[in-house]
């Protein structure tokens, strides 16, 4: 092969390679980015629930009701808060989501006047051990309220990533064999379980050790000040705009619980932690929510919750005794196991 | 503008070489290479204007000094010397304010118990690289060891935008006739094939292997305090396999976009990590920086030419230098000091005419180099003892879905848990570390390709394989470890 040759190919190869596979994600659309649906998918199935998440919320021209979260708070149907509040309701509830995602997507809302009425902020325990954000919140200039220079290349590089082509390849082959996928995300944000999972006594208790022990480092970490922050910027920015919002911390089952209890250092920063949520929010306790959390049948595993208790969840939280059970508990204390 | 950007691999590159080929086609060789020098201060301007009058009066001053020096040649010495002290100073000088400023203060300050207050400083992009590169020029024009160059090519030498912000540290002796020579100013396809292909294998090296590890390396450097064992020494070889890609995926970019321009870089790294001794490391690893030490520093000092305590002073002081450069820390020194000892020990060890085999030479080797990026690594001195203390002391966790299987482990006091959970590790955390360590340790390296360079299907396959995956990781860009230093 001559120099001049090799040259030649070297910019013609890649480029139509390059070229197909960015055809391939525009026609399937992995993350709905564009308005076209040319092969009529039904069932997208994105791994990067950011981003598909945000551009779904590009293209709402009006969402009434937000709730906002980390993947705890993915079972609970939007559709019940426009039971109780009418309007549309959308979950944005994203795989690690911390109050920076929370307060990212009202900044950009706010920018683009379409601030709900309603939102329900869940705040995830595990979110506030520590400063560290999920590497997709910098990537979406949405978001990431902390770097507004970030690169303006995004929306390309959303076609252009293996995120994408994996997506696209998934999609497609459910696509053409029309299966309906056992989980994904419905227009609201909401993740639709096929087949409910359910999980037996022993895997839970497994799960729950192995949450305290290795992801909560059996209470040795320090509460990150900068979420708190952010939960205090989403306050602020609720009394601004006179919206309705209500906070509560996500649920885990009752044995998890239990075994921050037994060891008295986690107890305290647990405790401590939940002093400085009430200092700037009233939050409703769903930790300790007793009449739930010791049932296995509400969860799929150790701290995701399933849809049977993200309606008794809202329930709680907006029909049966709100506002009276929106309040800090001062006891954090649970039943005994 | 990072080598690894849509704007530098779509815009800048392109622009530029069409730009300054179409010129030199009409015969306007001053107005390309103008351009060149143009093209390149845009590239080094692009992250933030404000360095551009540290380079630029940087360049200037040493231009006027190196030729003062040239043109003393036959002067007495004693100015020439003069001339010489006050250039080195001057560089140092810019070199050390707006890089050691506040570590100096710190230090001042914890001393002294003194409370002056720190300038924090942005230090400026390639500072260290292009100090150095034209501190060797000034001890060259000193020596009379340069030529009366004109401006356009010095300010080509120091600005050519793919060795201006990370290296390779190059010399005056082997750039300026490549800059002058009228050979390297027609189109030449060889070049340009060769350049493409090294571009497109740095960049994967870069993109693909480098940004995989430096999740593992940061999350692991960020909870340092709770690593276990299995996740301290994924920690601390991620770390060591993410600074050679990228360092050396740098590199190869550099090699590669000066190539397009028929420049030739010399190379920087040689399979550092097969090396069977320190000083084999040094000779493999940051060849130019290892070059700029011997030469200015190291055999000035006197290098091994009066005694063995002497060498071995010496030895010390060039590494604790080459500690500095990196960076303004204690950690810094401290990895500069165990590279000096080891080489100490190394020269003792020679000297006393013992042997070992190669494979635990090798061993000892790596190991040490591992275990010393720890300290070059961490931000804190606590951290890089944590680090090491979960890879000699930390609990061994493997993951509780092998606990059925495998309990006879428990035996050994190993326990089950989640599987690498503070560094966002799974299952094919170690996998992939085993298969770049054998990448590392076993295959060719890219020099190797570039030297032997001829056009074929398979480095073509290679090529487009490498830029397809690596436009697909675009979106997540970060930039190359060696900007910092």
């Amino acid at each position: 092969m001559s120099y001049k040759k090799f040259v030649t190919l070297f910019f013609i190869l890649p480029f139509l390679l390059i070229g197909t596979i960015f055809s391939l994600n525009i026609i399937i659309d992995p993350f709905s980015i564009t308005n076209y649906n040319l092969l009529d998918i039904h069932y997208k199935l994105a791994r990067d629930d950011r981003t598909e998440k945000v551009e779904r919320i590009r293209k709402i021209k009006q969402i009434d009701n937000l709730i906002l979260g980390s993947s705890r708070s993915q079972h609970i149907d939007p559709k019940i808060l426009t039971e109780y509040f009418g309007g549309y309701s959308y979950n944005f509830g994203v795989g690690g989501g911390s109050s920076a995602d929370a307060l990212g997507i009202l900044l950009y809302l706010e920018s683009q006047k379409k601030l709900p009425q309603n939102i329900l902020l869940t705040l995830d325990f595990s979110t506030f051990l520590g400063d560290t954000l999920h590497p997709s919140f910098y990537k979406l200039p949405e978001l990431n309220f902390l770097d507004k220079n970030i690169q303006p290349t995004s929306q390309i590089a959303k076609f252009l990533s293996i995120d994408a082509v994996r997506a696209s390849f998934k999609t497609l082959k459910a696509h053409l064999k029309q299966t309906i996928p056992n989980s994904y995300f419905n227009e609201e944000g909401f993740m639709v379980s096929r087949k409910a999972k359910t999980v037996d006594q022993k895997t839970i208790s497994k799960q729950s050790h192995n949450y305290v022990n290795n992801i909560y480092n059996n209470g040795d970490f320090n509460v990150s000040q900068a979420r708190l922050e952010n939960v205090k910027s989403i306050v602020e920015l609720c009394k601004k705009h006179k919206i309705n919002l209500a906070v509560t911390l996500t649920p885990v089952y009752a044995y998890q619980y239990a075994l921050i209890e037994k060891n008295p250092s986690f107890k305290l920063k647990l405790a401590k932690f939940k002093t400085d949520l009430a200092a700037i929010s009233p939050f409703y306790d769903a930790m300790i929510d007793n009449q739930y959390v010791k049932d296995i049948d509400n969860f799929e595993d150790s701290v995701h919750s399933n849809e049977r208790y993200g309606h008794l969840y809202l329930a709680a939280i907006y029909k049966n005794t709100y506002p009276d059970l929106i309040k800090y508990h001062q006891s954090t204390t649970l039943m005994p196991f | 503008m990072l080598f690894n950007s849509y704007e530098f691999i779509f815009l800048f590159l392109p622009f530029t070489f069409f730009i300054y080929f179409y010129l030199l086609q009409q015969r306007l060789i001053v107005g390309a290479k103008g351009f060149l020098v143009f093209a390149s201060l845009f590239f080094y301007s692009w992250w933030n204007i404000a360095y551009l009058p540290i380079i630029l009066s940087s360049m200037l001053f040493n231009y006027v000094i190196g030729n003062s020096l040239n043109e003393n040649f036959k002067s007495v010495r004693i100015h020439k010397h003069a001339l010489l002290t006050f250039g080195i100073i001057a560089n140092i000088a810019l070199l050390g304010y707006f890089k050691y400023s506040d570590f100096f203060i710190e230090n001042f300050n914890l001393a002294f118990d003194g409370s002056v207050p720190l300038l924090h400083l942005a230090l400026p992009l390639a500072i260290s690289f292009f100090t150095f590169q034209q501190i060797a020029y000034l001890v060259d024009s000193y020596r009379a060891e340069t030529a009366e160059y004109d401006f356009l090519n010095y300010a080509l030498f120091v600005t050519f935008f793919p060795q201006l912000i990370a290296g390779p540290i190059v010399h005056h002796a082997e750039m300026m006739p490549q800059f002058a020579s009228r050979w390297n100013l027609l189109k030449q396809y060889k070049n340009i094939a060769a350049g493409l292909f090294i571009f497109s294998i740095g960049l994967f090296k870069k993109v693909v292997i480098a940004d995989y590890f430096a999740t593992f390396a940061t999350n692991g450097f960020d909870k340092a305090e709770v690593l276990n064992f299995f996740e301290a020494w994924a920690t601390s070889l991620s770390y060591t396999f993410q600074l050679y890609f990228d360092f050396s995926g740098y590199t190869d970019m550099a090699i590669g976009a000066a190539l397009l321009f028929n420049i030739k870089l010399p190379i920087n790294f040689n399979s550092p990590y097969k090396a069977l001794d320190i000083q084999d490391f040094w000779r493999r690893w940051h060849i130019t920086l290892s070059r700029f030490l011997r030469d200015y520093v190291y055999i000035p000092l006197g290098g091994n030419r009066k005694g063995s305590f002497r060498t071995y002073n010496n030895l010390m002081a060039t590494f604790i230098l080459g500690g500095i450069w990196h960076g303004a820390g204690w950690t810094f020194i401290f990895w500069g000091f165990l590279h000096g000892m080891a080489l100490v020990i190394h020269r003792f060890w020679k000297n006393l005419g013992l042997t070992m085999p190669n494979i635990l030479a090798w061993f000892i080797t790596f190991n040490f180099i591992n275990i010393a990026w720890v300290f070059f690594r961490a931000k804190e001195w606590d951290d890089a003892l944590k680090v090491l203390n979960g890879m000699f002391y930390g609990e061994m966790i493997i993951s509780y879905k092998l606990e059925e299987k495998w309990q006879f482990l428990s035996s050994a006091n190993i326990k089950f848990g989640a599987w690498l959970p503070h560094i966002s590790g799974d299952q094919f955390t170690y996998a992939f570390l085993l298969m770049t360590a054998f990448i590392v340790f076993f295959s060719k390296n890219s020099s190797f390709y570039l030297f032997n360079f001829v056009p074929s299907k398979k480095l073509l396959f290679l090529s487009t394989f490498a830029i397809t995956l690596t436009a697909l990781l675009f979106n997540k860009i970060s930039e190359f470890l060696y900007f910092n230093f």
